[in-house]
């Protein structure tokens, strides 16, 4: 059991280069985040693994097999995108039956309980859904489906603060009652993050992030104080932005302190939380270099 | 069962911090079932291999014990011991300081006890 | 073929079906409904036996599901949001719509003998342009009305494959130049009318030897049978390479399909 391999994935549009060169493993039962900016990458790439559309080169294998072009591999997997696939004059039972004969063994009873959840109207044809509820239909159809690998494009887009957080209690509730694994690509990481395990922060078509939270986590600090002080201690140290008030500063760092500096009793440091890490890595300062 | 998540501190151990919490101010008592891991993955949205980290934290400890198929549960004389380690904890860390401090201001040991006794 | 491919067939074949109904039943309102009530409005005559009787049902569905197969795009796009590739989509488009098409004619042919003929007792060999132009060939009529019969079939097989081909080139554009391909066909069509009759007005038009003798062999042309009618194999053969020929043209278009951003 590999679970999903992606080697050397290269993409571009016309002219322009989207992904660089993507390697990754997604390993199956763990719930993944895949964390980008916007036009980072994140789509594409969802589209590609999923044999919506090609790359230029590159492969991605499930257990050893390709799964361009092949049935059986793209059965385990299921990407819930931004973009609408299911036609407007369908109803959405309609299109459940649907997932039910190309996918088997629907949960409709559960289908059925998010939908009460949601107060979803099932009799409703997809193409007269807010946005809001086009992205809670698909979510039932990601959770009630059987396929072992689920990728959710931006999953909460056009949701409200409780159907995010109804939407997130199912998630891991789900997720520990299947096993399933979830990949959940998304640029609003504050109310996911602690239900991730495991990151891939991709940055300009490119993973610049690949780890479990926690061992990203352990790396991630931020070092506040003087401005001279601060300076010194993180000079040569990997640091990925800066905030200054007057004379005090907060350094980011990412990766190993020098434990052979002193620091100095003016300075504190303290972790950084997954957003904070995110959003120092993927802005426009850290592009420069 | 309520969690304050903060941003500083790994998750993991914020878990085991809020059930030892919760043991101590006896929330949970001793033989009495904690929440599964699932249903406190599922209520505050946590990965449940970080929840499970963090129970397994306490199990080391010995304040919880597993039981097989069951669930986990709060250990026999839990409560006693969350409270030696912290009365242990108060005195290393608040006493000492406390007494430090004191001598910086030349409060001498018999001062200080009178300031305590009004204190209290 | 396996169990996925099997309810890929059923899912399309049930959704042509769908769509069929819905052709054949406003072809029924604008055909028969409509014309009942203008002449009862108007006070003529309406004929509902003649009206029956003159509807060419086997023509009239080979051209609609034709269109039909022309659709590609909206079912690509569910089936890959429910993890099928493209070749089994492909696949199960061609087996649907050959079981559809084929099908269909058989109903047509039933139609034509159970109706027509109880309500007029008239021949259906004037309708067939396959019996005008190949029945001489045939002796026995009963031969000859089953070789009609079987090249019905095979060339609404033919024909919609052809649709499929046609329908997936044009599911590799967008709408936007969809639109501009189209309108640049029309054109190119009415400017070569145009050219071409000017030609023949001003010139006269003559067809090299070689086109004609092409031309002859494809359609069973021989000198020697001449009078006869024509023979009848050939059309069928030319069928069968131009129906293998656009299927394997419309898998390798399909491959290319994509999910567009539109």
């Amino acid at each position: 059991m590999d679970g999903i391999i992606v080697k050397e994935i290269k993409k571009s549009f016309n002219k322009a280069t989207i992904l660089k060169n993507i390697d990754l493993q997604i390993k199956p039962g763990k719930i993944y985040g895949l964390l980008g900016r916007n036009g980072a990458g994140k789509s594409t790439l969802l589209s590609i693994i999923t044999n919506r559309i090609f790359s230029d080169e590159g492969t991605v294998m499930l257990d050893g097999n390709t799964v361009f072009e092949n049935d059986e591999a793209l059965g385990q997997l299921y990407l819930m995108s931004e973009r609408n696939l299911y036609s407007n004059s369908s109803k959405l039972r309609q299109l459940f039956n649907t997932t039910e004969l190309l996918y088997g063994n629907f949960d409709y009873n559960y289908a059925q309980k998010l939908a009460n959840m949601f107060e979803l109207d099932l009799n409703q044809k997809f193409g007269k859904l807010s946005t809001g509820y086009r992205t809670i239909f698909k979510l039932i159809v990601s959770l009630c489906v059987p396929a072992k690998y689920v990728f959710l494009d931006e999953p909460v887009l056009g949701l409200d603060a409780n159907h995010r957080e109804l939407f997130y209690r199912e998630l891991v509730d789900n997720y520990v009652k299947t096993g399933k694994t979830f990949v959940i690509s998304t640029h609003l990481i504050e109310e996911v993050a602690n239900s991730l395990e495991h990151v891939f922060v991709i940055r300009d078509g490119q993973i610049i992030v690949d780890g479990d939270v926690d061992d990203v986590l352990e790396k991630a600090y931020l070092i506040a104080g003087p401005v001279k002080e601060v300076e010194q201690y993180t000079a040569g140290l990997n640091v990925i932005g800066q905030e200054t008030l007057g004379n005090i500063q907060g350094s980011y760092v990412f990766g190993e302190l020098d434990s052979e500096r002193i620091l100095p009793d003016t300075v504190t440091v303290e972790k950084m939380d997954l957003q904070k890490l995110f959003i120092n890595l993927t802005n426009a300062r850290g592009e420069k270099k | 069962m309520r969690f304050n998540f903060n941003s500083s501190e790994p998750i993991y151990l914020q878990v085991a911090q809020q059930i030892r919490e919760a043991i101590f101010t006896k929330t949970y008592l001793e033989g009495e079932q904690i929440p599964s891991t699932t249903e406190i993955s599922r209520d505050f949205h946590i990965n449940p291999a970080t929840v499970l980290k963090g129970m397994n934290l306490l199990v080391a400890d010995g304040l919880i014990e597993k039981k097989r198929g069951i669930g986990m549960f709060v250990a026999e004389g839990a409560q006693r011991r969350i409270v030696e380690k912290r009365r242990e904890f108060f005195y290393q860390d608040e006493v000492v300081k406390l007494i430090s401090e004191a001598k910086k201001l030349q409060i001498s040991q018999k001062e200080l006890v009178e300031l305590i006794k009004r204190g209290f | 073929m396996t169990v996925k491919e099997k309810n890929v067939v059923f899912f399309l074949s049930k959704r042509v079906f769908r769509q069929l109904l819905y052709v054949l039943m406003w072809l029924l309102l604008g055909g028969i409904v409509f014309p009942m009530v203008l002449s009862f409005i108007t006070g003529t005559n309406y004929n509902l036996v003649e009206a029956i009787r003159n509807i060419t049902l086997g023509p009239m569905l080979y051209i609609i599901i034709g269109c039909l197969a022309l659709l590609s795009y909206s079912d690509f796009k569910i089936l890959i949001q429910n993890g099928i590739s493209r070749r089994t989509y492909w696949k199960a488009k061609v087996i649907a719509f050959l079981g559809i098409s084929g099908l269909s004619q058989v109903i047509g042919i039933l139609y034509v003998f159970l109706i027509r003929q109880t309500l007029s007792g008239t021949g259906w060999e004037k309708y067939s342009l396959f019996m005008q132009i190949y029945g001489g060939f045939f002796k026995n009529t009963t031969v000859a009305y089953l070789m009609s019969f079987l090249f019905a079939i095979l060339s609404s097989f033919v024909f919609s494959l052809f649709c499929i081909l046609i329908g997936s080139i044009f599911s590799l554009f967008t709408k936007k130049q969809r639109r501009l391909i189209f309108l640049a066909l029309i054109t190119l069509f009415v400017v070569g009318i145009m050219t071409t009759a000017d030609g023949y007005n001003r010139y006269g038009f003559t067809v090299s030897s070689k086109v004609i003798n092409v031309l002859n062999f494809l359609a069973g042309y021989d000198k020697s049978t001449a009078g006869k009618g024509l023979n009848p194999t050939m059309p069928f053969i030319d069928l069968i390479i131009f129906g293998i020929f656009s299927g394997i043209c419309s898998l390798k278009v399909m491959k290319h399909f994509k999910i567009r951003n539109e």
